[in-house]
């Protein structure tokens, strides 16, 4: 049986190896990618009333996204909110990284599994937890009233309180994808530039910062485009004022049952992530990310 | 001297990795550090370099104590084994790195960048990136980089253990060459003997963390200093037995049975146990044919390999036991099977005695 | 990442947490159900609210009358009511729903008529709500029966009554006034905030009480565009006035027993957790619970139905049979205690005094001036609105 099978295989031509070996995966991703995206984008061009799903082509849901000032200040703060997350979650991953890399020694391992404990739990309880945390009879005000401090009005229920959550949710997923980076980055590379006359700085910024570059661009994307579309995290420590793209989109499905407006808001959504991807491909470039570069070989 | 090390020693935690290396080492010398690997070469290139802070010692450096400098103040540069291309860079910003560390000005760096890619041959390849490079190539541009900026030393790490054997040939050649050309001193670490014969001045033998000899090659090949280098330095045929010498006479070994003649014998003392080290060219083979065979080796020639310009015989001298005798006479009339008589020079003997360092 | 559902609804009532936050997603974890392995020869299908499963009572009732009872569970009433529009009726057997929502699925065809004669438990249940005292069980010609009432509840005010006299909280303005600003806090649900602002506004316009445009007499979730714009100024500004919407009762729990937040709508669910702690003495603020303002306010009643899939008479027999089963003062008595909420049925001999109190059992009359829960008028309308409010 399996020899016939053995037979059948090496008569096909490698176009044909191919499409049977990707088959699957092109089936998975149809499925549980296009067909959804695909009909996304044709309720959007529909309409809602009552409840109702009515198949009326029309771009009012589009219109409305774009223009009603509502949905552009949630559009505009969840871009900058998701900015300053990503950036900072960058800043914050590097020296974590860097230092789990260089003196984690033998508890390497250890230390990034440990990076991945938050992940065992949901996002949901996650953020609730943090709340319980920030919150104003959170551990973090409570403690600071004990010791005669004033609780941190910022902190409670605010977009800064948002941007806290997302960067918490995110930092593993940025200090993993540069710990990964790092893990293959040749360190002795560092010698090299230090003994041809660069400083400790200087070594970092011509050598370490550049070639990891690409890990340091994917954990920035990791955490942009998830930010972008936060909706839990703004829902539970936002506040009634932090109310982002994300969290408006999901109560058209949820709670408003405008599910073509949802649907457009959606495609906004993806455009706009769409967008920043495409954007960072650019400013990536492979040649001189040191991708199978000589470097890597140790 | 130009380039002092002095005294220098290095502990990892508790492992010794250097002590007590001292060099002198002129304005235009090659020196090679040989020793096999594990020996601590590298690490007293890294201590040279600043990328290791020595324990003990100091390293002066034209006049100038540059111990507690860092790298990039040493004004020295280093080819490294595994090259250390920056992959992100193209050849020239390669080359061009080590110049715009020193701010050197554009023009300038130009000429050099040329003249480095023009005895390099890297002309044409300037635009690549190192990954698009063979190692040979890779190994010129660790090569250019080193010389482009004009270093105080250049520091070399095995730096052709990673090409095949015909390039490497080629590249002993035309390091020496830009050595030579340049004037300063080539400090090279390898653990191939023949690499280290072939290119340099002088020949530092490490071994364990310290330096068993350090003099002009000629002299570490023909007089090796301690038993480690005639072990690890040429290939030599090893007979150990007791020493006798006679007031005055040249001393002999006994070995089974025979008086081998061993010159001076200065190393050993006489009734003592002792081994004589006796290169395998410097030993003669011919063939047992009534003339005398007092002080020779009596054996049965097993085999007969021919390397080119010499011939190695493999003779039997007792038990499963072989000594090798290389030459270029091919005329020696013997063939496998033959019975044959080995003797030497005992002025090219090195005898060192049994016991104590061995 | 949109898609995540409010992870605690007004049916998730945590009976012993509100000290810490975490629990209350902890609950709503859908518990495993465990089946009874034994193989039955029909199958019941409930589509229903998790905090109402009584697992022995169903175990008991899966022996009694060899059959499969299975359940799936759904958070707001547009989710249930969008599973039985996309088929579902075939996948369900029964099905609850609040208020209004019910004559709806009639309307739409998607549950049946049953017969309450075979329902001995409706002796049980308060007058209050049964016909013709509780109209929205029947179906609209008067006489169909839809559905059996099972639990009610309010929107009130629950509030911290060492800072809100209890002439304040009488009226609705209580939760729109500056001087209670950054001590307020409400819900995150669109319908009721709206709803519960319309109420006021409409007072205050007096369009309450005159004639409506659709001639009906006035309900909040039916508002004019004037009225909805009104309902807007008055979100936005009491937004302002907010510490936090809260998301989950944990949440509103801790607000209010650190005497950050005075004032609230809820269901009445922390009031009744806060006073429990109170009487322990693990508290000392003072948290009462107005049910109604004067103004108006806001009541639900959920319900159990049959789906109109349920054909033969065998199997709407035994649907009838559960809700018989599950109405049982009893059973009834361990919904209260499980899930919090007041009951249809009247369980005041199976309950302390305290618990009378606190579930409103002498107070099932007041339900009469509440203003169901109900469909919006126009989601789309009342989207925007919300959307304007939360981005001002
Ligand atoms: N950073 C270090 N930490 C600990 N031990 C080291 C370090 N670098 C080198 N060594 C040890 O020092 C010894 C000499 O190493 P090295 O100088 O690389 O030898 P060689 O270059 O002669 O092969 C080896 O035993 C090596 O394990
Ligand atoms: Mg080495």
């Amino acid at each position: 049986m399996s020899g016939w099978i053995v037979q059948r295989w090496l008569k096909l031509d490698q176009n044909q190896r191919f499409l049977l070996l990707t088959a699957p995966v092109t089936l998975f991703l149809i499925l549980f990618f296009v067909v959804p995206l695909i009909a996304i984008l044709v309720v959007s061009f529909w309409r809602t009333e009552s409840y109702q799903l009515i198949v009326d082509w029309n771009i009012d849901n589009y219109i409305d996204v774009l223009t009603e000032p509502s949905y552009r200040v949630f559009l505009l703060r969840s871009i900058v909110t998701a900015l300053i997350v990503s950036v900072t979650c960058v800043a914050l991953a590097w020296p974590i990284a860097y230092f789990v890399i260089r003196y984690g020694g033998r508890y390497k391992l250890l230390l990034v599994l440990g990076l991945a404990v938050p992940f065992l739990t949901g996002i949901v309880l996650r953020v609730i937890a943090l709340q319980g945390v920030l919150g104003p009879i959170g551990l973090l005000n409570l403690g600071l009233m004990k010791i005669g401090i004033e609780p941190i009005q910022a902190l409670m229920y605010t977009k800064t309180a948002t941007a806290v959550g997302l960067i918490y949710l995110y930092l593993p997923f940025v200090t993993t994808a540069i710990y990964l980076s790092l893990l293959n980055f040749n360190f002795r590379l560092l010698d090299a530039a230090k003994v041809f006359g660069a400083g400790n700085f200087r070594a970092f910024w011509e050598i370490t910062w550049p070639l990891n570059w690409v890990g340091t661009v994917i954990g920035f994307a990791l955490t942009f485009v998830p930010s972008l579309a936060s909706a839990v995290t703004p829902r539970f420590l936002g506040g009634a004022n932090g109310t982002l793209f994300g969290l408006a989109m999901g109560s058209q499905f949820s709670a408003t049952g405008t599910w073509s407006l949802g649907a457009a808001m959606g495609v906004v959504l993806f455009f706009v992530s769409g967008i920043t991807l495409f954007t960072i491909s650019r400013i990536v470039n492979l040649k001189r990310s040191g991708f199978t570069g000589v470097g890597s070989r140790d | 001297m130009y380039l002092e090390i002095k005294n220098i020693g290095k502990k990892f935690g508790l492992f010794t990795a250097l002590s007590n290396v001292d060099l002198d080492i002129a304005k235009n010398e090659f020196v090679s550090l040989l020793g096999p690997s594990g020996s601590g070469k590298s690490t007293l290139l890294r201590v040279i370099a600043g990328l290791e802070q020595p324990t003990t010692g100091s390293i002066v450096i034209d006049g100038e104590d540059v111990t507690s400098l860092p790298p990039y103040q040493r004004g020295i540069a280093m080819v490294f084994q595994d090259f250390l291309l920056f992959p992100h860079m193209t050849v020239r910003e390669n080359l061009l790195f080590p110049l715009r560390m020193l701010k050197m000005d554009k023009r300038e760096s130009e000429e050099r960048i040329d003249w480095c890619c023009g005895i390099l041959s890297l002309t044409e390849l300037k635009d690549r990136y190192p990954n698009q490079l063979s190692g040979g190539q890779q190994q010129r541009v660790a090569l250019g980089r080193g010389l482009v900026c004009r270093p105080k030393v250049l520091l070399l790490d095995e730096p052709l253990a990673n090409l095949d054997r015909e390039l490497r040939r080629d590249m002993e050649v035309e390091i020496r060459s830009y050595q030579i050309q340049l004037g300063i001193p080539f400090i090279y670490v390898t653990h191939n003997q023949e690499e280290a014969l072939s290119m340099s001045d002088k020949i530092a033998v490490v071994n364990k963390g310290g330096i068993e000899d350090f003099a002009e090659k000629s002299v570490v090949y023909d007089k090796p200093k301690t038993r480690f280098v005639a072990q690890f330095v040429g290939r030599s045929n090893i007979f150990s037995g007791r020493v006798s010498k006679s007031a005055g006479g040249p001393a002999t070994l006994h070995w089974r049975g025979n008086h081998l003649p061993i010159g001076a014998a200065d190393g050993a003392a006489d009734g003592l146990h002792a081994s004589a080290y006796v290169k395998i060219e410097n030993t003669h083979i011919e063939a047992m044919d009534g003339t005398s065979a007092e002080g020779k080796i009596r054996g049965k020639l097993r085999d007969v390999i021919f390397r080119g310009q010499y011939a190695e015989y493999l003779v039997t001298v007792g038990e499963g036991e072989d000594v090798v005798a290389s030459s270029i006479d091919s005329s020696t009339l013997v063939k496998p099977g033959d019975d044959v008589l080995l003797s030497w020079d005992p002025g090219k003997v090195d005898v060192f005695a049994d016991g104590a360092g061995a | 990442m949109t898609k995540e559902k409010l992870p605690v609804s007004r049916r998730t009532f945590l009976k012993h947490t509100g000290t810490f936050a975490l629990a209350g997603a902890a609950v709503t974890l859908p518990a495993p159900f465990i089946r009874n392995a034994r193989a039955a020869t029909l199958d019941i299908r409930a589509l229903m609210w998790e905090p109402y499963v009584l697992p022995d009572m169903v175990a008991a009732f899966e022996a009694e009358h060899d059959v499969n009872f299975t359940t799936t569970f759904f958070d707001g009433n547009s989710e249930a009511y969008n599973k039985l529009k996309l088929g579902g009726t075939n996948d369900f057997d029964l099905v609850q729903a609040d208020g209004f929502w019910s004559r709806l699925y009639y309307r739409e065809g998607l549950i049946r008529d049953i017969d309450l004669s075979r329902i001995d438990s409706m002796k049980n249940v308060f007058p209050t709500f049964q016909y013709p005292d509780y109209q929205l069980l029947t179906a609209e010609d008067g006489e169909t029966a839809i559905g059996v009432p099972f639990c009610w509840g309010g929107y009130g005010i629950t509030y911290n009554a060492d800072q809100i006299s209890e002439d304040e909280v009488s009226s609705l303005n209580v939760l729109f006034d500056p001087k209670n600003g950054g001590h307020l806090s409400a819900s995150a649900r669109f319908e009721e905030n709206i709803a519960l602002a319309a109420i006021l506004v409409t007072a205050r316009m007096g369009t309450q009480t005159a004639e409506r445009p659709d001639g009906k007499p006035f309900n909040p979730y039916v508002l004019t565009d004037e009225e909805l714009a009104e309902v807007e100024k008055l979100l936005i500004e009491q937004k302002h006035l907010l510490t936090t919407r809260y998301q989950d009762l944990g949440t509103l729990n801790n607000l209010m027993r650190s005497g950050i937040v005075w004032a609230a709508p809820e269901f009445s669910q922390v009031y009744r957790q806060l006073q429990e702690l109170k009487r322990k003495g693990e508290s000392d603020v003072n948290i009462q619970h107005r049910l109604q303002a004067k103004e108006g306010g806001l009541g639900w009643i959920d319900s159990w139905m049959v789906t109109s899939g349920v054909e033969d008479s065998e199997k709407l027999e035994i649907c009838q049979k559960f809700m018989d089963t599950i109405l049982k003062p009893e059973h009834m008595k361990q919904i209260a205690d499980k899930a919090g909420t007041s009951t249809c049925v009247d369980i005041r001999e199976l309950s302390t005094a305290e618990e009378r109190e606190l579930f409103l059992m002498d107070r099932t009359e007041e339900l009469k001036g509440l203003h169901m829960f109900d469909q919006p008028s126009s989601p789309e309308k009342w989207e925007r609105v919300w959307s304007n409010m939360e981005a001002a």
